[in-house]
């Protein structure tokens, strides 16, 4: 569903900073129970009363010069999964669906509310129409509102969490918009 | 059914969250105190399980006033008669009326022999929610501020939208925000060197309780007056994204070789004063007693000004070192710590967790707030920079949820334990306050926090874990009754972090064995992985108070009593001795702890040692033999990956290491290795077992990294890297600059003897022959 990646963390403020995970990517080990599989131990052969290992020679062959060739010749390694072609898509499509959900939950909320989100959503046009988003970030747009439009709330909720974790960067000023719009869309329709 | 011990002790911690240093129990005190490492246990009350049964009544109770232990399977049941006698008292006591169906064949779940741990989900009141508190140090580098802004303002999209959230910024001033405010952004100001109390707080921010409050049952639960500055998520996350997002740096311009004024204590102060005044249970009009708040504190840097200042403003007077403390030389060390332990006792007998989040390249006074997170069972978390990938995702992981879809954390946590009469509770070492509940189950031997059979863990999650020491309290030659067994009932009150009250009920029960005559069934039940930890936890304990040489003689005295008492040797003959496979590792785990940060503090700061002793003291046994004693797993051609010695003769050019701490994750590259990397052969089609080699640990390292907390430092590394150094500092020096030539080699070449290590630290093999000679010895 959401898009997975590892990038490199911020060598240049932290040292050995570690690498950054995508939200999907995180997700997706929690569905599972958390086990680590790293844990076994080796005990020092004297506490057992085993014979020491016998001393090794030192070897007169200097190392050799290449790593030992695979047994038979491998396929070149696989592009990395999920990496499928996602077409940016269509902002008016997106701002139709936007505007259309904003209209149908002005009635439930105050005015207050309703001008904020108004504000935010012209923050996302701005941005996206003087090319401020990245590609990643508009696909992902494109699936929230292809669940808003399907009313997967849930799938919606999803994404708009997955956005603002993985690109907080770029959605910071206006993605909670698309998360009240959510949360008021669904209560609307139970 | 287990097969051996080794089985036995893992299927009890799966089931039950607990792990004993002895599974057949000394039937007397004499007896036990000979054993060496105290009976005792690590036990995880909230362990992940997926599969207990949902009960959805409240527990039924032994009737007799000093017990009041839930109903569980160890208790003899009549069920003609409907009643149940207690284990624990013998008291014997009707079933309720709902109980009346019940037979042999109809148990309630509670009685069912594999349920010896249970929860019961208590439906009282109405959900409660979660209040959480962010106080934002604005004294940082503006790409800092900028990468925290945009932490806390992801944030609001991971809290429950039922949540309360306020916020309090400060700089050199402290301001308390009001929310939901409409146009305007309104702020209470306060000056950074003057400590407020809980009523002055209440008077200034205009909390103060109306008159004659009859009508308090006709007001709608949602205006309450903390309204203000505490509201709903679901209200507030737009103007709180937009205030977050117009924060600024503290406006006070710092002078030429001097720190920012940064009134930490202060605002602190204020944050746990304005939950104490809204939420407290000592509040009489309070909407919401006893609900589970989570103070969140942001630094980047220490306490400059008022009370609770860790250092002064000029920078040419460095903040304190070990060294300092040690000559005495640290002037705002005890002031400040009593400043913070104040507050910690305050916010834990409120209920209320406070969480530490310091990023700054230098300390920032994590020692003198250790007491802040370790009380209450908030996180400390340790970074270089709010702009970093290792505090965005340990901070997001706060987050997270469980496979029910529920958050993780947990809150408000009272533990219980009970125990059968031959036993009594001596203390508990974890991130727990005591309850003063005395009781006949309470010993007198006081270890960790004593003196009580409850505490109150404000503050936790599923790998929470508490060791709780026990003395064992049946005369020397007191019969045991026949087939009689020791039993022990832990009791966690808690509330989900749905709202929901829950009680985690976990009963077992060990055999008694005699010291004298069965101590062989003793010796095979010991758990050394548990005994490490527990014994590691005592140490820390006293090393707070005790010298640091002082806390390894004892470390030391403990270990060659317990070599004395189980190895199999003939007097005065080092070379004779032997330890079974069930004590194998346990002199290893030992080595490696009296060198280990959490007792060795030269070369780490005082933050960093507090940092490192905090996250032991909560995590559960998995993680915690890891930080005493790094894994170490080897990645060649030979085989799968394995694990290794943790030592240098593991480290060979033709394979690469993973090494472990819980705090790094390294990957080392063999010389050879590394050579061949760089060479390029992992790009050619024919050397694809080469990239996949070079690829195993990393996909190894990344499964840890995705899912600890917090989250681990990522070297990669290669022979004769400057950040090998992490490697060769852990592992066991068995070949040193001073014995390289004893291994029959030539200078100049690296073999297959593993390398050799810069170091004047005793080696595993010395100080196992020193071990063996005093074990053995008639005159020890």
């Amino acid at each position: 569903m959401a898009e997975e990646f590892v990038k490199p963390g911020n060598q240049s403020m932290g040292w050995n900073d570690p690498p950054v995970f995508s939200y999907g990517k995180q997700n997706q080990i929690n569905a599972r129970l958390r086990r680590n599989h790293l844990t076994r131990r080796v005990a020092p052969p004297q506490i057992t009363g085993d014979m020491p290992a016998p001393c090794i020679m030192v070897a007169t062959l200097p190392p050799p010069t290449a790593p030992p060739v695979c047994s038979s010749i491998a396929s070149p390694p696989v592009a990395s999964p999920g990496q499928s072609e996602s077409r940016e898509p269509e902002f008016d499509d997106l701002w139709e669906v936007l505007t259309k959900l904003q209209m149908k939950c002005e009635g439930s909320v105050a005015a207050r509310v309703t001008g904020d989100i108004t504000r935010k959503l012209e923050l996302l046009k701005s941005q996206w129409k003087n090319d401020k988003l990245s590609p990643a970030v508009k696909v992902r747009m494109g699936k929230l509102c292809n669940a808003l439009q399907s009313e997967c709330w849930g799938e919606a909720t999803e994404l708009q969490v997955s956005l603002t974790v993985d690109y907080m960067g770029e959605v910071s000023t206006w993605v909670i918009a698309l998360r009240k719009l959510t949360s008021l869309a669904s209560c609307n329709s139970e | 059914m287990a097969e051996t011990f080794l089985e036995y002790i893992q299927q009890n911690e799966e089931r039950d969250g607990v792990r004993f240093s002895w599974n057949v129990w000394p039937s007397s005190r004499l007896d036990a105190t000979r054993t060496v490492v105290p009976l005792a246990c690590l036990f995880t009350p909230l362990r992940e399980r997926t599969d207990l049964p949902p009960v959805q009544y409240e527990p039924v109770l032994c009737s007799r006033a000093t017990c009041r232990a839930v109903l569980n399977p160890l208790c003899q049941v009549d069920y003609r008669a409907k009643i149940w006698a207690c284990n624990f008292c013998y008291q014997r006591n009707p079933f309720p009326p709902t109980y009346s169906g019940i037979t042999e064949m109809n148990q309630p779940a509670e009685l069912v022999p594999q349920f010896t741990t249970i929860e019961y989900m208590v439906q009282r009141g109405s959900q409660i929610p979660l209040i959480f508190l962010y106080i934002v140090d604005t004294c940082m580098e503006e790409e800092d501020l900028q990468a925290l802004k945009e932490s806390l303002q992801m944030s609001l999209s991971l809290l429950p939208r039922t949540a309360l959230i306020g916020i309090i910024t400060f700089g050199r001033m402290v301001q308390v925000h009001e929310l939901g405010c409409e146009g305007i952004s309104k702020s209470y100001v306060f000056r950074g060197t003057k400590d407020l109390s809980a009523k002055q707080l209440q008077e200034m921010l205009g909390l103060t309780r109306p008159s004659g409050t009859q009508q308090r049952s006709a007001q709608p639960q949602h205006l309450p007056q903390y309204n203000r500055f505490l509201q709903p998520v679901q209200e507030v996350d737009m103007s709180l994204t937009d205030l977050l997002g117009e924060l600024q740096r503290d406006p006070w311009p710092v002078a030429q070789g001097r720190r920012p004024l940064r009134s930490t204590g202060v605002a602190l102060s204020i944050a746990v004063g304005l939950l104490e005044v809204c939420f407290s249970k000592h509040v009489k009009e309070c909407a919401f007693p006893n609900v589970g708040g989570r103070i969140m504190l942001f630094m980047s840097g220490p306490p400059t000004q008022g009370p609770g200042m860790v250092v002064g403003e000029e920078l040419k007077t460095p903040i304190r070192s070990w060294h300092d403390i040690e000559k005495d030389n640290a002037k705002f060390v005890k002031k400040a710590t009593k400043h913070y332990e104040a507050l910690a006792n305050r916010a834990a007998t409120n209920g209320h967790v406070i969480d530490i989040y310091a990023c700054a390249l230098d300390q920032s006074g994590l020692l003198e707030m250790k007491c802040c997170a370790n009380l209450t069972g908030g996180y400390m978390v340790m970074g270089d920079s709010f702009n970093t990938s290792l505090f965005k995702q340990t901070f997001q992981r706060v987050y997270s949820k469980d496979v029910h879809d529920t958050f993780k954390m947990a809150f408000g946590a009272t533990l219980e334990v009970k125990t059968s009469r031959e036993l009594k509770i001596a203390g508990a070492i974890g991130p727990c306050v005591s309850l003063h509940t005395k009781g006949p189950c309470v010993s007198e031997n006081e270890i960790g926090v004593a003196g009580t059979s409850q505490w109150k863990i404000c503050g936790l999650d599923a790998t929470t874990t508490i060791a709780l020491y026990f003395e064992v309290v049946n005369q020397h030659n007191a019969p045991i009754p026949q087939g009689g067994r020791g039993a022990l009932q832990f009791v966690t009150q808690y509330q989900h972090s749905c709202g929901q009250r829950r009680i985690r009920v976990t009963t077992i029960a060990r055999n008694w064995a005699d010291g004298q005559s069965q101590i062989q069934h003793i010796a095979a039940s010991f758990d050394q992985e548990a005994a490490a930890v527990l014994m590691a936890r005592l140490a820390m304990f006293r090393a707070d108070t005790e010298e640091g040489p002082d806390v390894l003689r004892w470390l030391d005295r403990q270990l060659i009593r317990l070599c004395q008492k189980f190895g199999d040797y003939h007097k005065d003959d080092p070379t004779s001795f032997r330890f079974s496979e069930t004590f194998s590792l346990y002199p290893q785990f030992m080595f490696h702890l009296r060198r280990s940060p959490f007792l060795q503090v030269f070369n780490n700061s005082p933050d960093e040692s507090t940092y490192y002793r905090h996250n032991f003291m909560r995590q559960d046994l998995t993680q915690s033999l890891i930080m005493i004693q790094p894994i170490l797993y080897a990645y060649s051609f030979i085989g799968p990956p394995e694990p290794v010695l943790l030592d240098s003769s593991s480290i060979l050019p033709d394979r690469i290491l993973l090494m472990d701490t819980f705090f790094q994750i390294l990957i080392y590259h063999g010389e050879t290795i590394a050579q061949w990397s760089k060479a390029g052969y992992q790009e050619l089609a024919e050397h694809e077992n080469f990239r996949q080699l070079l690829q195993a640990p990393v996909d190894d390292a990344q499964e840890i990294l995705q899912t600890r907390f917090p989250m681990p430092r990522y070297i990669v590394t290669e022979h004769g890297g400057s950040q090998a150094r992490f490697l060769l500092s852990k592992v066991n020096p068995s070949q040193t600059h001073n014995n390289m030539y004893a291994w029959g080699q030539r200078p100049g070449m690296t073999g297959d003897a593993g390398a050799p290590i810069l170091t004047d630290d005793v080696s595993l093999q010395v100080f196992m022959d020193h071990l063996k000679k005093l074990a053995v010895s008639s005159a020890t």
